[in-house]
């Protein structure tokens, strides 16, 4: 049996009554190790899911749980388990360099010089930012931005790393770069979570394909059995299964 | 390069300042202050820093009107204490003129330095903390309203020229009539627009900021 | 304030904002402990007012070794300095007019006095050392590590929350030129649509201003979001400070070249 990390029970959060946009009724267990693309048409409800994950945002109702504790209890705990990449690169980075951006989310938990400089520089390793480590990050390309979030990120240890529409406003090869880096982090055992309304890119390393749409999950499978229903939820469907090509072709790289 | 030592610790300097210190954050705690305000803080924090940052790219923010082009930088300082109130906006100048005298470029002129807080304007950026404080006071105690706005904002930059400009002829040496021709009558209009736009963005706003 | 007129929109200069703070480099003063530079900066600020030219001339010539050292070079000093220049010749000036003495230049009834000139001269030789005491700092030493030296600096004074100083020092910085983006993008949009020939100076001005606040505002909500998600704490690490070994030298020269200014 597989570990259960995340447990979504009955979650409800609604902005505006009159509209009811928001999410409702969510039901949802993540298991380690899985890499599920969240996918939806815009104002669907995935960006309001994953705030609630990071307890960004309170649920209206219902209730979330980390390892089998609610996330409320311990919000530190539940935002070192579960690293958080924001849509806009730009504004999530806070250090004036790359290396202190990379230290901030450590320094915040108080670890000790040592443990910081090993953890940031172990993880800039990872993504290949240790050449840029002295320079400013408003200087970096768009791709070196996002990589620099996912470094700050990982500098936390986190087990689940979550993604919001990873691939808006990124040129070609930083896409291809930024795929490549997914895939890594996702064989190094993290669990993935990635909300986008362009699966093409990043389908064929999914284990899960969660569709939204309003607010609630409205298909939830393996994504080769959801590719021909993906146009119904505003989501287009990827070239080569229009084509009728294999699954493990599709994407960007494979 | 000498040998590298490490200060690992270094609150060993001030063992009693640091009890002090400790002691008072915990009758923080204990008056009520807790959790939920951690992150109406953490927003506060960061909307003082950007207004000090704003006030730091208004010395290179100029609006061509005129013989003397306006300069934005006095105008994010009342904006300051109208949007952040008096605490805050006092926070917020602080840190900028911190970084001015640490030497970051952020005064007019591209220039920073504790130079360029005793030299003959100098009395106009020490100025901005007397002003911000009072500009916040004033707009805290009345209704938010445009006109009510525009009160304050006098008050502040009124405070500006009540100290810049004695401190502008103290170090020039110049007599109080060559002073206030030098160092005021220029910018009077420009502050008027200034003023006056501030009032009207300062309207606006409001509601992004008080959302949160 | 009263020197506006001397600078119009200067893209450049904000582009250039963050880059020509710091020079990396690993000369004896970018080793030495930020503290030490600190407190030798403002101690020598502070004894200057009381300095007369001779100690104004060695302590010139230290700045000069030091500069030298450093490998910063005299252009990029002049560059970074021309409207401060303006500002001295501007002190100069009006103390030469106004101090009473011996006439040296006379034109008309204006008159410009010996001791006018040396008090001038005296006066722009201090205000210029302390630039240039400010910039040789800011330009060896890292952003990072002042703000860890404020925060070090700060702690001790009761009322000030150290931490969040430094947090705001962090996002100043941060800011900076993410404001001069924003600020030439709306400015360009807007010339792009012809705004230069609105005519009212106020809806000139506040035109720049709303979108600039509604895009920066945002911006600012979404980074306080990101950064409550990355555990913000005020609890944090403390900065680490980086000693050459050289700081007890350099501490007992400074006090002794004060000493110097204030007796001399």
């Amino acid at each position: 049996m597989k570990h259960k990390i995340i447990e979504i029970i009955n979650l409800s959060h609604i902005y505006d009554k009159k509209t009811g946009s928001g999410i409702k009724d969510i039901n949802l267990s993540i298991f380690k190790g899985e890499f599920i693309i969240f996918a939806g048409r815009n104002g669907s409800g995935k960006s309001t899911l994953f705030c609630h994950l990071n307890g960004l945002l309170s649920p209206g109702s219902g209730e979330i749980l980390v390892e089998n504790k609610n996330i409320k209890k311990n919000l530190t705990r539940t935002r070192r388990t579960i690293g958080m990449v924001f849509q806009d690169a730009d504004t999530q980075i806070v250090g004036e360099t790359v290396f202190d951006d990379t230290a901030f989310g450590p320094e915040n938990l108080k670890f000790s010089r040592e443990k910081i400089n090993e953890k940031v520089l172990s993880s800039l390793d990872k993504l290949g930012l240790l050449p840029l480590k002295d320079r400013n990050p408003s200087t970096l390309s768009g791709g070196e931005k996002r990589k620099l979030a996912i470094a700050g990120i990982l500098a936390m240890n986190p087990e689940v790393i979550v993604f919001d529409e990873p691939f808006s406003n990124l040129d070609y090869p930083g896409t291809l770069e930024l795929i490549e880096c997914i895939k890594d982090l996702h064989r190094s055992g993290h669990t993935i979570l990635i909300a986008t309304h362009d699966i093409e890119k990043i389908v064929s390393c999914a284990t899960r394909l969660i569709i939204m749409d309003n607010g609630t999950i409205a298909a939830d499978d393996k994504p080769v059995n959801l590719l021909k229903q993906l146009e119904t939820f505003g989501i287009r469907e990827p070239c080569a299964s229009k084509l009728g090509m294999d699954i493990n072709r599709i994407s960007w790289t494979s | 390069m000498g040998t590298v030592f490490t200060d690992k610790n270094p609150k060993r300097a001030y063992p009693h300042f640091r009890t002090f210190k400790i002691l008072l954050s915990k009758l923080k705690i204990s008056q009520g202050k807790i959790d939920m305000n951690i992150s109406n803080q953490l927003r506060m924090t960061v909307y003082a820093s950007l207004f000090a940052a704003l006030i730091a790219a208004g010395a290179f923010i100029a609006i061509p009107i005129g013989p003397v082009p306006i300069v934005l930088q006095n105008m994010f300082v009342l904006l300051a204490g109208i949007i952040l109130g008096s605490r805050w906006g006092l926070a917020c100048v602080s840190v900028y003129l911190l970084m001015g005298a640490l030497g970051f470029p952020v005064f007019a002129g591209g220039t920073g330095g504790i130079g360029r807080l005793f030299g003959p304007t100098g009395g106009y950026l020490l100025s901005y903390l007397p002003a911000v404080y009072a500009t916040g006071i004033i707009s805290e105690k009345l209704q938010k309203t445009m006109a009510n706005d525009i009160i304050a904002m006098v008050a502040g930059s009124l405070i500006v020229y009540a100290a810049g400009v004695p401190w502008l002829k103290y170090v020039t040496g110049m007599g109080w009539n060559k002073a206030v021709t030098v160092g005021m009558y220029p910018f009077l209009i420009g502050d008027i627009i200034k003023i006056i736009a501030a009032a009207y963005a300062a309207k606006i706003i409001r509601p992004i900021v008080k959302k949160q | 304030m009263c020197f506006k007129t001397w600078h119009g929109y200067k893209p450049d200069i904000m582009d250039q904002l963050t880059s020509f703070t710091y020079q990396t480099g690993k000369s004896f003063l970018h080793m030495l402990d930020v503290r030490c530079k600190i407190f030798s900066m403002g101690l020598l600020s502070l004894s200057i007012i009381k300095a007369d030219f001779a100690s104004l001339a060695l302590t010139g010539v230290i700045i000069a070794t030091l500069v030298i050292n450093a490998g910063i070079k005299s252009v990029v000093i002049f560059r970074d300095l021309k409207y401060f220049f303006i500002l001295l010749i501007f002190v100069f000036v009006a103390r030469a007019l106004t101090t009473d003495g011996t006439p040296l230049i006379i034109f008309f009834n204006i008159s410009m006095t010996k001791q006018g000139m040396i008090i001038g001269a005296r006066i722009c030789a201090r205000f210029l050392i302390i630039m240039l005491l400010g910039m040789v700092f800011i330009k060896t030493t890292k952003p990072s590590s002042v703000k860890g030296a404020v925060q070090w600096f700060l702690s001790p004074v009761p009322f000030i929350p150290e931490k969040r100083v430094s947090i705001m020092i962090s996002l100043f910085l941060r800011f900076m030129p993410f404001l001069i983006k924003q600020t030439k993008q709306i400015s360009n949009a807007q010339k792009s649509r012809c705004s230069d020939l609105q005519p009212n100076p106020i809806k000139k001005t506040a035109r720049l201003c709303v979108p600039l606040f509604k895009k920066t505002f945002q911006s600012a909500d979404r980074l306080a979001t990101a950064m409550e998600a990355r555990c913000y704490s005020e609890d944090r690490t403390d900065p680490e400070f980086i000693k050459s070994g050289h700081e007890t030298i350099i501490y007992l020269a400074t006090l002794a070249l004060s000493i110097i200014m204030i007796l001399f």
